[in-house]
């Protein structure tokens, strides 16, 4: 937790020295003189000893190591929980991304999934990026749109998969689901290849988690 | 104990401040240059997304909205445009200068489309003249065409270089259409059906061309009608097709695709005198893609032994709000101390106000506040 405080901090650095030349060393200044004239008066008011001053010193300096401490969790925790939601749903940004393609059949270490009785496989992908190994296949299939989503729904669910939908998007035939099981989110969805509304396609994306 | 306290008081204001940061992230626009904004595959046979990245337009409120085509599924029905997209985009009526795409031609002559955006049985109008679908306007200095892709014609491509030739003097030039030339999208991927709009766009030195179809946004580098590279006079496709209609998966990136992103989402352009930056907006509000663009120089077609290009009239230096730089409220050029302390003293100030000073108001909310601190500290210095 304290880590992801720090993280933003780092990353503020820069703008943070920018304002701080601002802001900060009026502040400081105007804090700095504060602060000699109220030990001024409470020295003058109670004789201390050098031993106590520092004792005191001491003391104040642990307690605000603990307020910068309960400081810093407390943006973590807020940090962290904005981090897990930062791209919800289905969302990679690929710039780098290291792609590996197969004609005709699902490329080596493609996750299990139920496969629709008929359906052929046209292109199949793995694509690795920042530790990421995500994949998706384009299989050719005869039929309605939503038989073969329900079907995916059914079997996903059967097979341990968390699945939500089937969802219909551009019309009653064109839907999609999404799953997630411990490894993988899954987006499965029905459409058509370019301009020919015969060549039927369904289109399966996992995304590493 | 002094050092250590000074110490701490940084690391506190840093961590507050970046906080603050974070909760202003929602600046979108931080120019006083034209913005537009748009997507394409917007509104759904349901009330699904499109009312998310209508809030993004709204927040962004740009000067123009563009649509690039598959404006209503599944048919762009009048009925449904009026169920689906009206509630939503619809809100940008007066100000969306939209495209038309295979959905919208699902209905017969695109009847639904033309009769949603120019009125019922009106021959012209937003969507231009309906036995068309293609027309062009400007923003500012910069000239914007809308392409018909879904009816491909030697008429429209005679038109085009017409438009092209007329408009030789506008800073920049932006197309947009439906189908995409280049991408890397598992669902559609390329397509060849619109090199004849990237040949006279190329030849004339066109700068950006926004496409739909696929729905993903993806960034492409310049580059020249046949896909290699060309960062000195190349057009920069982007391919938004993420207004609302569910979306697709990548396959293998092509050459010169740079970012691909899979969400939904708005692409918004702010258009200076010869350049222009770009943001890709998801409908959390997240900025994932950004950047910046040259304009192609020169006028006039670089290949074309048929044409004599135009002369080019002088232009006069007509000052522009672009001269200004963001947070710059004294206009002295320079964004310092003294700009800081002029927004410190209208700060919290509202139009109308006592004490309200417009040029402080970086982002013409009307209101001058952490938004335009925000704007100011990030060009500090400059």
């Amino acid at each position: 937790m304290i880590l992801y405080g720090l993280k933003p901090v780092v990353s503020f650095l820069p703008t943070a020295r920018r304002l701080f030349s601002i802001h900060a060393s009026g502040c400081v200044v105007l804090l700095k003189e504060k602060i000699n004239t109220l030990k001024t008066s409470f020295l003058d008011k109670n004789p201390v000893t050098k031993i106590q001053l520092t004792m005191v010193r001491g003391k104040l300096l642990k307690l605000l190591v603990v307020i910068i401490l309960l400081i810093t969790a407390f943006f973590g925790y807020k940090f962290y929980r904005k981090a897990k939601v930062k791209y919800p749903g289905l969302t990679r940004v690929y710039t780098n991304e290291k792609v590996t393609e197969d004609e005709g059949k699902l490329i080596a270490g493609f996750p299990e999934i139920p496969q629709y009785p008929g359906i052929s496989v046209r292109t199949s992908y793995k694509k690795v990026q920042d530790s990421k190994t995500d994949y998706v296949a384009v299989w050719r299939f005869q039929g309605e749109g939503k038989t073969i989503i329900n079907w995916y729904s059914k079997e996903l669910a059967s097979d341990g998969w968390k699945v939500t939908g089937p969802f219909i998007d551009e019309s009653e035939d064109y839907l999609h689901i999404e799953a997630e099981n411990n490894n993988y989110k899954l987006k499965i969805q029905n459409t058509e290849e370019d301009g020919d509304e015969t060549k039927k396609i369904l289109v399966a994306e996992f995304l590493e988690k | 104990m002094r050092k250590t306290i000074s110490y701490i008081f940084t690391f506190i204001l840093s961590i507050n401040l970046w906080y603050a940061s974070n909760l202003t992230r929602v600046v979108f626009a931080q120019s006083t240059d034209p913005v537009v904004a748009g997507a394409g595959d917007i509104s759904p046979n349901t009330n699904g997304t499109q009312f998310q990245t209508a809030n993004l337009i709204q927040a962004i409120n740009p000067l123009t909205v563009l649509t690039f085509g598959d404006n209503q599924y599944p048919s762009g029905a009048l009925a449904t445009f009026n169920t689906y997209y009206d509630p939503s985009w619809g809100k940008f009526k007066s100000k969306t200068r939209p495209s038309p795409g295979n959905h919208d031609y699902n209905t017969s002559g695109a009847v639904g489309y033309y009769d949603y955006f120019n009125g019922t049985g009106n021959a012209t109008g937003l969507a231009g003249d309906r036995s068309k679908g293609y027309y062009s306007f400007n923003v500012g200095s910069w000239h914007f065409i809308s392409l018909n892709s879904e009816i491909m014609s030697s008429t429209q491509n005679a038109w085009l270089l017409s438009d092209l030739q007329a408009n030789q003097n506008a800073n920049c030039t932006v197309a947009y259409w439906h189908h995409p030339r280049f991408s890397s999208g598992a669902n559609h991927g390329s397509s060849t059906r619109t090199a004849p709009f990237w040949d006279m766009l190329y030849q004339y030195k066109a700068d950006i061309i926004l496409v739909g179809h696929d729905h993903l946004y993806e960034r492409f580098a310049p580059q020249n009608p046949s896909g290699a590279s060309d960062p000195a006079r190349g057009i920069r496709q982007f391919t938004v097709g993420t207004g609302g209609a569910r979306i697709y998966s990548f396959g293998s990136p092509i050459a010169n695709s740079q970012v691909r992103i899979s969400t939904h989402g708005v692409i918004m352009l702010t258009l200076h005198a010869g350049s222009y930056d770009w943001q890709f907006i998801n409908t959390n509000s997240q900025v994932l893609d950004s950047g910046s663009g040259n304009c192609v120089t020169g006028t006039g077609p670089t290949a074309v032994a048929t044409k004599t290009p135009t002369p080019k009239p002088t232009l006069t230096a007509t000052p522009t709000t672009s001269t200004v730089k963001p947070g710059d409220v004294n206009r002295d050029g320079v964004v310092n101390i003294l700009d800081f302390q002029l927004l410190s003293n209208s700060f919290g100030k509202s139009l109308g106000q006592t004490g309200y000073n417009a040029n402080a108001d970086f982002n013409k909310d009307n209101t001058v506040n952490i938004m335009d601190f925000q704007i100011l500290s990030n060009n500090f210095g400059k």
